[in-house]
């Protein structure tokens, strides 16, 4: 899916837009209060693993532009 | 006749398991949510289509679900658990100071005078409120800055607020438990709390007869002696009769009193049911025998209930909200363990049954009398 982000493109941001969109998803891809990620949830653009970032880190430009997408994978796990 | 229809929690998913008064032949629907853990599922006792349900996952946070078809279909509700005003800090394992984190909902509790009303205990320790059927929650933080609480530390299931009770004869009280703090009563509907721990004793903790740090797994009331609580503990099993200004032992001749749950018969308010754990480090009934103790007599003097348990090789554990009872008569009495089995009384606890086997750990049970 796509967001429209104003300003710079971070994943609070994107994060933000996400749940503004969809507001089902607040409190699931990261706490209502804290902003920390869910701890079996992992980020990943560019073929990178941008979890653990700050969270206010600028993303890759081929993200802001839309060309490549920002990934919310939940991991492979049991238990 | 009347129908009985048990809530049953697991650690991946709920199931709803419904029978005549005859309490003989199950259906079994679920499992509801699958894959994610179901700490509780309870009905309004106003009404009975009204059911709230807790899941939570790692992957994505807590979900509090409603049904008002008795769960039928569900409906998310609010999962916005804020902590009020500024947040402080509980002691972590390592002693530091840790900052209150909300992680979970332990148990639901829904209001005795409105069907919207539902309190929910959660991890870390805190009480929530929802006046509006689960969609918005607002914490008594009272609770939550008792002058005690920078000194809570977690058990080996985290800082939980596992228990609520209501007295049916005040609305202004409220009797909650906390692993590992201990038990705490507000006589003002939530806005101050009174740690109630005096007479317990745990030998564990630095002062054993502290005011907190005492790990209660989980309290019971019958709704008709209000002023009577019995309390499974870590260790020991205790009773108070003053709504918890005092406790006083009452493990008498239990093999071990270490344990997690505790109920009260329906109809006989001295009756009271624990299923005795080995130890602290071996969470399994004692013997590779699974045996209720019933006590007739409010504590001291057990009885072990065997009929229809396995009594060889069972080394299953029974958790805290995993125990309840129906309003029939004869009384049933239902638990379910951490093999996944649901074991039924349709007779007191004189004689029991599997009525389901083979489901994912059983974190609660709730019992509906219809």
């Amino acid at each position: 899916m796509e967001v429209e982000v104003e300003g710079p493109v971070t994943q609070r941001a994107v994060l933000d837009a996400l749940e503004r969109s969809y507001p089902m998803l607040s409190g699931t891809i990261r706490d209502q209060t804290t902003k920390k990620r869910r701890p079996l949830l992992r980020f990943f653009a560019c073929e990178e693993d941008w979890s653990d970032a700050g969270i206010d880190d600028p993303l890759p430009d081929e993200v802001a532009s839309g060309k490549e997408p920002f990934l919310v994978i939940g991991a492979i796990a049991g238990g | 006749m009347s129908k009985v229809r048990l809530l049953v929690g697991t650690h991946k998913g709920a199931f709803i398991l419904t029978a005549d008064g005859t309490r003989k032949k199950w259906d079994i629907s679920g499992p509801h949510f699958t894959g994610w853990d179901v700490y509780h599922v309870k009905a309004s006792p106003l009404d009975p289509n009204r059911l709230y349900a807790s899941q939570s996952r790692g992957w994505f946070g807590q979900v509090v679900q409603r049904s008002d078809d008795g769960g039928q279909t569900w409906t998310p509700a609010g999962n916005e658990f804020k902590y009020e005003g500024a947040i402080n800090t509980h002691k972590w394992y390592d002693n530091s100071d840790h900052p209150y984190e909300f992680l979970r909902v332990w148990h639901l509790e829904p209001s005795l005078t409105d069907p919207d009303t539902v309190y929910a205990g959660v991890e870390d320790a805190a009480l929530f409120k929802s006046t509006d059927a689960g969609a918005s929650w607002q914490e008594l933080d009272g609770l939550r800055h008792h002058h005690t609480a920078p000194t809570w530390a977690p058990g080996a299931g985290g800082l939980c607020l596992h228990t609520i009770i209501q007295d049916p004869t005040n609305a202004d009280r409220i009797v909650t438990a906390i692993s590992s703090a201990g038990a705490f009563r507000t006589d003002d509907g939530g806005k101050t709390w009174k740690a109630i721990n005096k007479g317990l004793r745990s030998n564990y903790i630095p002062d054993p007869d502290a005011e907190v740090g005492h790990c209660v797994h989980h309290i019971a009331m019958h709704p008709s002696h209000p002023n009577v609580l019995y309390m499974q503990k870590h260790w020991d099993v205790l009773r108070s009769n003053d709504g918890g200004d005092q406790w006083t032992e009452v493990s008498g001749n239990l093999p071990t009193d270490f344990g997690f749950v505790i109920d009260v018969h329906a109809h006989e308010p001295e009756t009271i049911y624990v299923v005795p754990i080995k130890s602290d480090s071996d969470h399994f009934v004692p013997d590779g025998k699974l045996r209720v103790y019933r006590s007739k007599t409010g504590g001291d003097d057990w009885e072990a209930l065997t009929k229809g348990l396995p009594q060889k090789d069972c080394y299953v554990n029974v958790l805290r909200d995993s125990m309840s009872v129906d309003k029939l008569d004869p009384c049933g009495i239902y638990f379910g363990t951490t093999a996944g089995e649901v074991y039924a009384s349709a007779d007191g606890g004189d004689s029991w049954s599997a009525i389901v086997r083979d489901l994912p750990a059983v974190l609660s049970v709730e019992a509906q009398t219809l």
